[in-house]
């Protein structure tokens, strides 16, 4: 039968076979080629093209108090943008936008027609809730706007304690406070996250891994006590009502820890709004400017000349009847008023500026120079904030003989509040000089993950600032010359007015010419006013300065001017803290009494 | 001769429908994960925006404000007010406000119901 077919037949069939038979081969072949020889790089295409990682930013850690009061938070809000190229930018659609999330119509136009051919444009970043109310009720079409969330700084107390705190701008970078001192604690480390997308870019799954979430700190807490925060920026604003200063600035301290319970300043912003903020309002006044600190340097003088030996506890000083001719000097020397013979506890007393020039005559330059050093001046104390002066503190070689006079009572040296308060401090605590502090701690999130940021891997939920602790002077000559001068500066001298019943307060006052640059000489109209004290003197447990800088009265006394409002912070301070009187009534009366008799007297 | 064949095509079709329907739940569990990180994301800003909200209405300023203002519509009493009796003798007292840190939960308080 085969015979029959015909040959051309057969051939054909053969050729039809062979084709299809090749036809599968090739495909077999190139199905081989692709399965297996290019499997991998193809996966790898397949994955580039359907994975996408994104950045999961950290939300910034919370600041509190030390009691656990917010001082600031971070909340997602949206951030509106649109498409400029699908929108036809009217001059009714750019009023709509600009009514809608409060902008100057005149200015979106602007940048409209900037971006008109762009395909993104922020309109406004961080919403507040009112303003994405009014942008959904506008409905524009879809795909020409959107949303999204940004991470919004919020500070609940205002103005409280703005310059410890500081700001974190439009880019969430710290600025200013421990905002920015404390960023790296702050800020976290940002997560990744892959996102699985279609053929058409729509997600289909997110694959989350714990150790590429978002790490950050829960909460950065603070040395600061908000009720004694408030108490301080109360006080300062009653000085600047009443005395109306250039600037003011209240520390509040615990000289045995070093910890700032409180640190304001005047003039100040509010960092929830920052229009027309003044630009003296960006400085700490208690790190970021420094001053003359008059007769408040003069404990320091005196705790070093007992010391070293230069002069006595008993010993007694002529102090020329209120006129000395000091070596070196063109001018007299002068008190306020003309004092005979003083010992070292009326010398502080009485702040007799001619006694002080005896001391220092006595203690010579080294001395003088080692006094000032020994208790942090001339350095940074190492407070946890930016931006801290050093202060101003002239090299040995420039001195003069008139140096001798000037630097005892607090002239030609330039110090910071908060350097002033920190070798009080030292005085105050047997004479440790302490670093001050103002981190207390950092909380973590509770996920038991280990974080690499500054805390010991031990604790990992606390990070302890390094404390430096030096020894200023003995702790005998500290406690007497904060149980005995400084409280009889309060009880019988300049520091009346810092009073509190119940309690031994002890303390200095300070007011201190300003150097004039257009007369070149120190001015008779321009002072600084200060108080520095803390109770209970036994055992002092709370510290707090007063400067007021310039206050629009011709010689404002620190005793006046600063005294008061630095004992009202005080007193409720000890209160607050639940520190019991020192003194029963029966005590309180009769030093009142005997006080009052010899202020009589004298 | 076919009857095995058919039962072969059958056990593999089987066994990828139970594979296909495996691998759906698994996709669908995974969906759910992504949706509860999702949601916790939500609550955490929640958290923060309501913990926010919270504090700026205890504010000291706002308190210290507040306290002033009805501090001096205060009136000292002509006579002393004497504190309330308590009824129940086995019921707990409260700690006074001064002191309080933590809610005292005593299930005999939230049974009475708050005073």
């Amino acid at each position: 039968m085969t015979d029959d077919i015909p040959r051309t037949t057969a051939w054909r069939t053969s050729a039809i076979t062979t084709l299809i038979l090749g036809a599968w081969a090739v495909l077999g072949l190139r199905l081989v080629h692709v399965q297996w020889y290019q499997a991998e790089e193809l996966n790898r295409l397949a994955l580039r093209q359907s994975e996408v990682e994104v950045t999961v930013p950290a939300r910034p850690a919370d600041i509190t108090d030390r009691n656990g009061k917010l001082l600031a938070s971070t909340i997602a809000t949206p951030s509106l943008f649109i498409d400029p190229a699908r929108l036809k930018a009217t001059p009714e659609f750019v009023t709509q936008i600009a009514d809608a999330v409060h902008l100057n119509p005149g200015d979106l136009a602007q940048r409209l027609d900037q971006y008109r051919e762009k395909r993104f444009m922020w309109v406004k970043r961080r919403l507040t809730a009112d303003e994405i109310d009014n942008v959904l009720k506008l409905k524009w079409p879809e795909a020409t706007y959107g949303l999204r969330d940004e991470f919004l700084r919020q500070y609940p107390q205002d103005s409280l304690a703005a310059h410890v705190l500081g700001l974190r701008d439009i880019d969430g970078a710290g600025r200013g406070g421990v905002e920015q001192s404390l960023d790296h604690l702050i800020r976290g480390q940002p997560g990744r996250r892959k996102l699985e997308k279609d053929a058409r870019g729509r997600i289909l799954e997110v694959e989350f891994s714990a150790d590429d979430e978002p790490r950050q700190f829960q909460a950065v807490r603070l040395t600061i006590d908000l009720a004694i925060q408030m108490f301080a920026e109360k006080e300062l604003d009653g000085i600047v009502k009443e005395w109306k200063p250039r600037a003011a600035t209240a520390i509040v301290m615990d000289p045995q820890s070093g910890e700032v319970l409180a640190m304001a300043s005047r003039p100040t912003y509010s960092p929830n709004d920052l229009r027309d903020v003044h630009e003296e309002a960006w400085k700490n006044q208690a790190i970021n400017i420094i001053y003359e600190p008059g007769s408040t340097f003069k404990p320091v003088i005196v705790a070093w000349a007992l010391q070293k030996d230069f002069v006595q506890r008993d010993e007694v000083f002529f102090c020329e009847n209120g006129k000395f001719a000091m070596p070196g000097r063109t001018k007299l020397l002068t008190d306020v008023h003309p004092y005979g013979h003083l010992n070292v506890t009326d010398i502080l007393v009485k702040s007799s500026n001619i006694g002080m020039a005896k001391i220092g005559l006595r203690m010579e330059a080294l001395g003088l120079y080692e006094a000032a050093w020994r208790f942090g001046f001339g350095r940074p104390t190492g407070i946890e904030l930016p931006g801290e002066l050093r202060g101003i503190f002239h090299p040995l070689s420039s001195w003069t003989k008139a140096s001798l006079g000037s630097i005892p009572m607090g002239a030609e040296i330039s110090v910071t509040p908060l350097q002033l308060i920190t070798a009080y401090a030292a005085l105050a605590n047997g004479g440790k000089l302490i670093s001050p502090s103002i981190l207390n701690g950092v909380q973590d999130d509770g996920s038991n993950r280990a974080t690499t940021f500054a805390v010991s891997r031990e604790e990992p939920q606390l990070a302890q600032p390094a404390k430096i602790v030096t020894k200023a002077v003995d702790e005998e000559i500290a406690d007497w010359l904060v149980q005995e001068p400084m409280v009889q500066v309060v009880r019988r001298g300049t520091g009346i007015k810092a009073r509190i019943p119940g309690y031994t307060v002890f303390g200095k006052t300070g007011t201190a010419k300003k150097w004039d640059p257009k007369i070149k000489a120190y001015s008779d109209t321009k002072n600084v006013a200060s108080f520095i004290g803390g109770a209970p003197a036994h055992h002092p447990k709370v510290l707090v300065l007063v400067v007021v800088d310039e206050p629009k009265q011709a010689r404002g006394f620190g005793g006046v001017i600063a005294a008061p409002p630095a004992s009202r912070i005080l007193q409720r301070t000890l209160t607050h803290l639940r520190i019991p009187p020192d003194q029963d009534a029966k005590t309180a009366q009769a030093i009142d009494e005997i006080e009052e008799a010899m202020i009589l007297l004298e | 001769m076919f009857f095995r064949f058919g039962a072969a095509v059958c056990l593999v079709v089987l066994i990828s429908l139970a594979g296909i329907a495996i691998e759906k739940q698994n996709l669908e569990r995974r969906r759910e994960i992504s949706r509860q990180h999702y949601r916790m994301d939500v609550l955490k800003d929640e958290h923060a925006r309501l913990r926010l909200h919270s504090q700026k209405l205890a504010a000291m300023e706002r308190l210290v404000e507040t306290i002033e203002q009805k501090g001096s519509e205060l009136k000292t009493p002509e006579k002393p007010v004497p504190a309330p009796q308590q009824q129940n003798e086995g019921q707990l007292r409260r700690p006074p406000l001064l002191f309080w840190e933590r809610p005292v939960r005593d299930p005999r308080l939230e049974s009475a119901g708050r005073r």
